[in-house]
């Protein structure tokens, strides 16, 4: 018996490594394309908004196939491209395992990013080792701006100016409908403390005081205490920021303790499809952060978002900026020549880049290129454009107090 | 007979992998880099296995030492403490090792002095996660969750990765050997079949498990050293997480803990079932990981290292 299942193990070790070899030459086989590496998260506890990137990449890299690929000068003809994932697992070191693996196992000729900034700097840091350039989207700017990369771009917002938003909402209303007595309530942890500070910095660059300022600890089920005091201290607008159900808990006793504010924007909690299916109506003026709207009048995002509300049933604030991370590498290439690496890189850094589904990007010389963090009011059940403007679409409204 | 079998073979399987980057593209091949991390593997193995398989002690709070070693090299690194060059600095390394085990001794004596079985699991567990917390809470010293970033353009070669790797395992690996072959070894499994027979003996049984514990904590520590220098970016989520204390459960319970050549096989079956399932089920890799372990207990439920000692 003994003798059986050693023959098993030796059995089992000859296949792994057959298949791994196996794997390592099948490449020589494969068809001219251009391989791009993609790391997303598919496990782990980001796999959620990992779909959703998942699925934008292969609608843009079907979209560019369907159209004949990619034009290379240096070749005068059209590749497609070969889309090859690898998942980070929802963890900084796995990121960059993966990206080693694409890079190695793969052997890409260039890689796109996850949507995490650590994972994406981890992984980043094995693409500056191998000298592959990787295109990220959704990392925070001054964060990649740090790691002084010289093979990584970027499109995304900065930390501090996503805090930034709100107070140039405020700005653009009339004098006498901006808030006097904001309150600021976020969730007692890291994001909360480092968006805290953000707007408590704006505040004073805008001339705004909070009146209440109050942390809440993630998971709280009574916000009695808090509603009392901004009742108290005649609050008439709110800078929050926790997750979907702490959110819906505080609007709903909100609600029940008759409390009105003009103007709630809140974020990472108040964007889920959930948020508004649980709240209904009572979700109307809330404002909420996002990445992109296909409201935006972009080349290609109303269908992009339809196709996206037709196959999940429910619509996206990310699908955008995913999407048009494999098709602004897909100009870069053919603005280049060229698929190689360095080339490639050379072209996004300091490129500008039109009609994506984000609007026209450009990078700067370190291949950063800022997208504003966009605010979308709940309007029955629809999210409609707040900031930044898009004009005949949409203006803000705010709630009705009295 | 005996000689070949103890001797002959592994000193064959060193020189292999002493030999093998001669004959591969090193820096572009993956069975190097995946060599790399199962030598990472083998050190936690050993480290756990001394600890748990050897001592009878389950903790459950290595992720703590193997981060605190990876967090010493970085701080050490950036404030420029020993200014010895830092890059693979075996000072560096030493000290990284030496922090978790200082920690392992002031946290080891009263947990190991009061608790015992699933309630010493459970204090080390806690106490595995209150690093964390202090580490995610350290502000800029720390680097609170972003964590520390070290200068990776340094970065030439995978080459010092695998040989500084090879070196550890094989250091952790011979440690635990004569540990375990000495009068201390001796003391730690008689901890681990009956502590009240064992102190009746005259054992210290604190001093003992104290000082497995601290070495347990050395070598995670190392282990956390090399990893940090491999990664460049030293954060809460990638040297603190949980799976350093689950990878060498694992890998010495399916190689066999307890037994020097278990933490091997299990590192070595790990890292081809993790390899084979990210490359081929690249969103069922967990599903297939699992299948396969659950097979290899079912089967074999004292490990590898079973069918060798049967035959």
């Amino acid at each position: 018996m003994t003798g059986k299942k050693l023959s098993f193990a030796v059995l089992f070790v000859l296949v792994s490594v057959v298949m791994l070899l196996s794997f390592s030459c099948s490449k020589e086989a494969e068809e001219e394309a251009i391989k791009v590496g993609a790391i997303v998260s598919m496990t782990g506890m980001n796999a959620m908004t990992g779909a959703e990137q998942k699925w934008a990449y292969e609608q843009a890299v079907q979209d560019i196939n369907e159209s004949g690929g990619v034009y290379v000068k240096e070749l005068d003809k059209k590749l497609p491209i070969k889309l090859i994932f690898a998942d980070d697992k929802s963890m900084p070191d796995q990121g960059a395992a993966a990206m080693e693996r694409l890079i190695k196992m793969n052997n890409i000729d260039l890689a796109l990013s996850s949507n995490v900034t650590p994972i994406n700097i981890a992984a980043g840091t094995k693409c500056e080792q191998y000298r592959v350039y990787f295109q990220i989207v959704c990392s925070w700017l001054d964060f990649i701006e740090k790691e002084n990369f010289k093979w990584v771009s970027d499109m995304f917002s900065s930390s501090s100016e996503a805090s930034r938003v709100p107070f140039l909402i405020w700005q653009g209303l009339p004098e006498d409908q901006r808030p006097r007595r904001p309150a600021l309530m976020m969730e007692d942890n890291l994001d909360g403390q480092g968006f805290g500070e953000g707007f408590k910095n704006f505040a004073k660059e805008y001339g705004y005081t909070f009146t209440v300022d109050e942390p809440y600890a993630p998971g709280s089920k009574n916000f009695s205490s808090h509603i009392l005091k901004w009742k108290a201290a005649g609050v008439d607008a709110l800078l929050w920021l926790g997750s979907p159900t702490d959110g819906i808990t505080l609007l709903r006793q909100m609600k029940e303790q008759d409390l009105k504010l003009k103007y709630i924007h809140g974020w990472k909690g108040f964007w889920p499809t959930e948020f508004v299916e649980d709240l209904g109506t009572d979700a109307n003026y809330i404002i909420h952060d996002g990445f992109w709207t296909e409201k935006s009048g972009a080349p290609g995002a109303k269908e992009l978002g339809e196709r996206f509300r037709k196959q999940f049933k429910r619509d996206s604030v990310s699908v955008g900026l995913y999407y048009a991370n494999p098709q602004i590498l897909a100009m870069a290439i053919e603005k280049a020549g060229s698929y190689k690496s360095e080339k490639v890189r050379d072209a996004v850094f300091g490129g500008e880049f039109k009609g994506t589904v984000m609007g026209d990007v450009k990078y700067n010389d370190k291949g950063l290129a800022f997208k504003s963090h966009l605010a979308l009011q709940w309007w029955n059940g629809e999210r409609m454009p707040v900031y930044p403007p898009v004009p005949g679409v949409w203006e803000l409204k705010l709630a009705p107090v009295k | 007979m005996k000689l070949s079998k103890h001797i002959i073979l592994p000193a064959f399987a060193l020189i292999a992998l002493v030999l093998l980057p001669f004959f591969v593209n090193a820096e572009r091949s993956y069975l190097i880099s995946s060599i790399f991390l199962c030598f990472c593997y083998i050190i936690i193995g050993q480290a756990w296995n001394l600890v748990a398989g050897y001592t009878g002690q389950i903790s459950l709070g290595q992720h703590a030492f193997f981060g605190l070693g990876a967090y010493t090299t970085a701080l050490i690194w950036l404030h420029d403490v020993t200014k010895t060059g830092y890059y693979f600095d075996p000072v560096t390394m030493f000290l990284s090792g030496l922090v978790p085990a200082i920690i392992a001794v002031i946290v080891g004596i009263p947990l190991l002095s009061r608790l015992k079985g699933d309630y010493f699991a459970l204090g080390t567990l806690g106490m595995g996660e209150i690093i964390k917390v202090i580490f995610v809470k350290g502000g800029s010293f720390t680097g609170a969750s972003d964590g520390l970033h070290l200068p990776s353009g340094i970065y030439s070669s995978i080459m010092p990765y695998y040989w500084t790797g090879m070196l550890l395992a094989l250091f952790a690996t011979l440690v635990v050997y004569f540990m375990i072959r000495s009068h201390t070894g001796l003391a730690l499994k008689a901890i681990r079949e009956d502590e009240t027979a064992a102190a009746a003996r005259g054992i210290n049984v604190l001093k003992f498990k104290v000082l497995a514990f601290s070495v347990g904590a050395f070598l995670a520590g190392l282990g956390g050293s090399l990893y940090g220098i491999y990664l460049f970016h030293i954060n809460p989520e990638s040297v603190l997480k949980l799976d350093w204390t689950l990878y060498p459960i694992l890998l010495c319970v399916i190689g066999g803990a307890g037994t020097i050549a278990g933490p091997l096989l299990g590192a070595v079956f790990i890292s081809i079932v993790f390899s084979v399932a990210d490359i081929y089920f690249v969103q069922m890799h967990p599903v297939i990981a699992g299948i396969l372990i659950i097979v290899v207990m079912k089967f074999m439920p004292k490990g590898l290292i079973g069918l060798i000692q049967k035959k």
